[in-house]
């Protein structure tokens, strides 16, 4: 009885006493799990409202530090890859058969930037501190997060970012540039159960000026496979 | 709570594969930032396996000391095929006639694992340039590829990749260099420039066979490569509106054409070899590289003094060289990407006119390109690029200018409904010659796109990009790709 007490007296503290850090590390895996990971992105570009483009992507993903994203559709692209290593990311396109330095924030497709395939941890790259707790939507008790890149070179300058107290689930995010200003919004949805943990299965990214530019990211098919570091080598995969 | 729960994990990991352990222990949680938790770990757990175990919904890391689990052989990949088709259909209005330059390509690969670690890649294409007249008479003898379809086995190779290593043999490219438009430091595979540079890089650079092999760490790559057998870049040739104009250099009187033997006469013993060390340290891309080779290439001499009939015929000769280069690229802040090529090749045969008549001189060659791309701004991006390519000897050379300087701008849009509109200005600047290229492409479906553009040669008639001007064109095209 006594254990049992202390330790939900520890595990009680434990909640009360997260820190900013502690939250993001977390709500950062119930976006998306660590380790050997292949799983499929489906992106759909919406303008006005009016689906503009589809494009598919398979991603190799090895920790946070590692991957590899292919795209499978549309064919006539097919062969187009980014490839992430630490803080380093490249193109390869069949065109070329040569890698290619780009930037995180560099756009993708649609409001999707390189980084917000590519790289989906928030922990590694931004410092960050509670702003507030509060009801979102009048509905889930919620952190708000301010998240300030902690090097250059990351996707974005920094982050307000709003986690579900239950579960450390993601629910919002809006990106600034530099300047400050708001660039997009993200809305985080649909949980499933993913490899043994809840986890947002997809991501409305809205334009912060033309709110009716967004792109939709469906994750799927997680699969755990023993990736070598090899693999993602850009000399090997472009030639 | 941390006791029970560490004789939970020894309990769930000696559970489930008893047989194999003899301890284990845990050393931790598998943090967001693993990749450097794994090496820290990696350290304290320097007598045993390190693995990952998911306790409780929680990823932790196990330290297993005993047998060690024997590594399963890996399944064979499937095999994937992929079939491109392409039509083009050009008109050249600087020429004349008017010329219609159609081509047509279909190409396709196949990959499939055969062994562990191991697949072979087999490709193959056929393409079949239609030259006309605008009135549809057909010239079946005045193009690169004489009019008839040209089979090329394209990428055919054995590709084993285990662990660090891969090693891949077989007719094969080899992409070296950071630069666009262009190939400069791009040394080991010969070119098919019989359309100079036009095409995508991919296309003009020819396989050849040869053996490959890399070992890589996560940031360094080291490539050997033997190239055993030689092969030229391939050349326009007479009266192909790419080989230039450039009889007058030769003091070759009016109605005399000047043109090149097929043959190709090597004047060393075949056998290149090479390689290149590159990694990433600190954010920048470097890589070093070292080739020896059969120059691809050629320098000429007259088969005789005299021209035979009209033409005035120069037989190609290759030597050997060694070139040596640096490249590098970076990002700076904002998303600016810098990129750099340096290659520098002693004792490159190029041809003179000397008091002895038409000869060859040895000539040491110095290639610097330097790019910039700019960050995209909303879906316009620009990219810029110089390169300096210096011939230093004593006399000037006949075929090419001692000094060449190129800038290039290249603008590319991302349209709605995944159109895409690019080009690149290149221009020559001590003759200001230039070359524009652009390109719309349509999405028709997921297989298809539409393509339409323009590639502008213009310039005085001996200056670097002038003396092509009637191959100047417009185009439009059809593209598919399919893929299972």
């Amino acid at each position: 009885m006594k254990i049992l007490i202390t330790s939900l007296f520890f595990l009680s503290f434990n909640t009360f006493a997260q820190t900013a850090q502690e939250i993001i590390k977390k709500s950062d895996d119930a976006r998306m799990p660590t380790g050997d990971l292949i799983f499929d992105v489906w992106v759909r570009d919406f303008k006005k409202r009016q689906l503009e483009k589809e494009t598919r992507y398979k991603v190799w993903s090895k920790g946070t530090l590692m991957s590899l994203v292919d795209t499978v559709e549309p064919e006539r692209q097919k062969g187009r890859k980014l490839l992430m290593i630490n803080d380093d990311l490249w193109f390869i396109t069949p065109d070329v058969k040569r890698p290619t330095r780009v930037s995180f924030q560099q756009r993708l497709t649609g409001e999707v930037s390189n980084g917000d395939l590519s790289r989906t941890n928030f922990s590694g790259d931004y410092n960050s501190t509670i702003l507030s707790e509060e009801k979102f939507k009048g509905k889930d008790d919620v952190w708000v997060l301010k998240l300030e890149a902690a090097r250059k070179g990351v996707t974005y300058s920094s982050i307000k970012y709003w986690v579900a107290k239950k579960g450390f689930l993601p629910l919002k995010a809006e990106f600034f540039a530099a300047s400050g200003k708001l660039l997009k919004t993200a809305i985080y949805s649909k949980p499933l159960n993913i490899l043994g943990a809840e986890r947002m299965t997809s991501v409305l990214i809205q334009d912060a000026i033309q709110a009716t530019n967004e792109s939709i990211i469906h994750y799927s098919n997680h699969k755990r496979e023993k990736i070598d570091e090899s693999f993602f080598n850009k000399d090997s995969l472009a030639q | 709570v941390k006791k029970s729960m560490r004789v939970f994990s020894i309990k769930t990991v000696l559970l489930s594969k008893s047989w194999l352990f003899v301890l284990a222990f845990l050393i931790g949680e598998v943090s967001a930032n693993d990749q450097l938790e794994t090496s820290k770990k990696k350290l304290k757990c320097n007598r045993g396996l390190l693995k990952v175990v998911t306790v409780g919904g929680v990823e932790r890391y196990a330290c297993v000391v005993g047998k060690k689990e024997k590594e399963s052989l890996p399944e064979l990949s499937p095999l994937n095929w992929q079939a491109r088709w392409w039509g083009r259909f050009g008109l050249r209005p600087k020429g004349t006639p008017l010329i219609a330059s159609n081509r047509y390509r279909a190409e396709g690969e196949l990959d499939k694992g055969v062994a562990p670690w191991t697949k072979a890649v087999l490709g193959a294409r056929i393409t079949h340039d239609l030259m006309s007249n605008i009135q549809g008479d057909e010239f079946r003898d005045n193009y690169s590829r004489n009019g008839k379809p040209e089979f090329e086995l394209w990428n055919a190779y054995l590709d084993f990749s285990r662990t660090n290593w891969r090693v891949r043999l077989g007719q094969q490219q080899v992409a070296w260099g950071e630069a666009f438009g262009f190939f400069y430091a791009d040394i080991v595979n010969p070119k098919d420039l019989r359309e100079r540079n036009l095409g995508k890089l991919a296309d003009l650079r020819l396989p050849i066979p040869m053996a490959s092999v890399q070992w890589s760490a996560r940031s360094l790559n080291i490539q050997g490569i033997y190239v055993p057998f030689f092969r030229p870049d391939r050349m326009p040739t007479q009266p192909s509106d790419f080989f230039p104009e450039s009889s007058s250099n030769f003091g070759l009187p009016p109605g005399i054409v000047l043109d090149t033997l097929q043959k190709h006469r090597i004047d060393d013993s075949q056998g290149d070899f090479g390689g290149r060390v590159s990694g990433t340290l600190g954010g920048v891309d470097m890589s070093v590289i070292y080739f020896n080779y059969i120059d691809r290439q050629a320098h000429y001499r007259p088969v005789s003094n005299f021209p035979i009939g009209n033409r005035f015929l120069l037989e190609s000769h290759h030597n050997r060289v060694q070139s040596s280069g640096l490249t590098f690229s970076t990002e700076l802040s904002g998303g600016v990407i810098v990129r750099s090529e340096n290659v520098y090749t002693p004792k490159r045969k190029y041809n003179v006119m000397s008091m002895s008549g038409f000869s060859e001189d040895d000539y040491s060659q110095r290639v610097h390109v330097l790019g910039v791309d700019l960050p995209k701004w909303d879906k316009v991006q620009f990219s810029f690029q110089g390169s300096l390519d210096q011939l230093g000897g004593e006399s000037d050379t006949l075929l090419r200018d001692k000094n060449v300087t190129i800038g290039s701008l290249m603008f590319r849009w991302d349209l709605p409904h995944d159109q895409e509109f690019f080009a690149i200005a290149s221009v020559e600047t001590k003759e200001m010659s230039s070359l524009i290229q652009s390109r719309y492409l349509y999405p028709i479906s997921r297989h298809h796109e539409f393509e339409t553009g323009v590639d502008l040669f213009s310039g005085k008639e001996d200056s670097f990009f002038g003396q092509v001007e009637n191959a100047s064109r417009i185009y439009i095209g059809l593209r598919g790709a399919f893929n299972g």
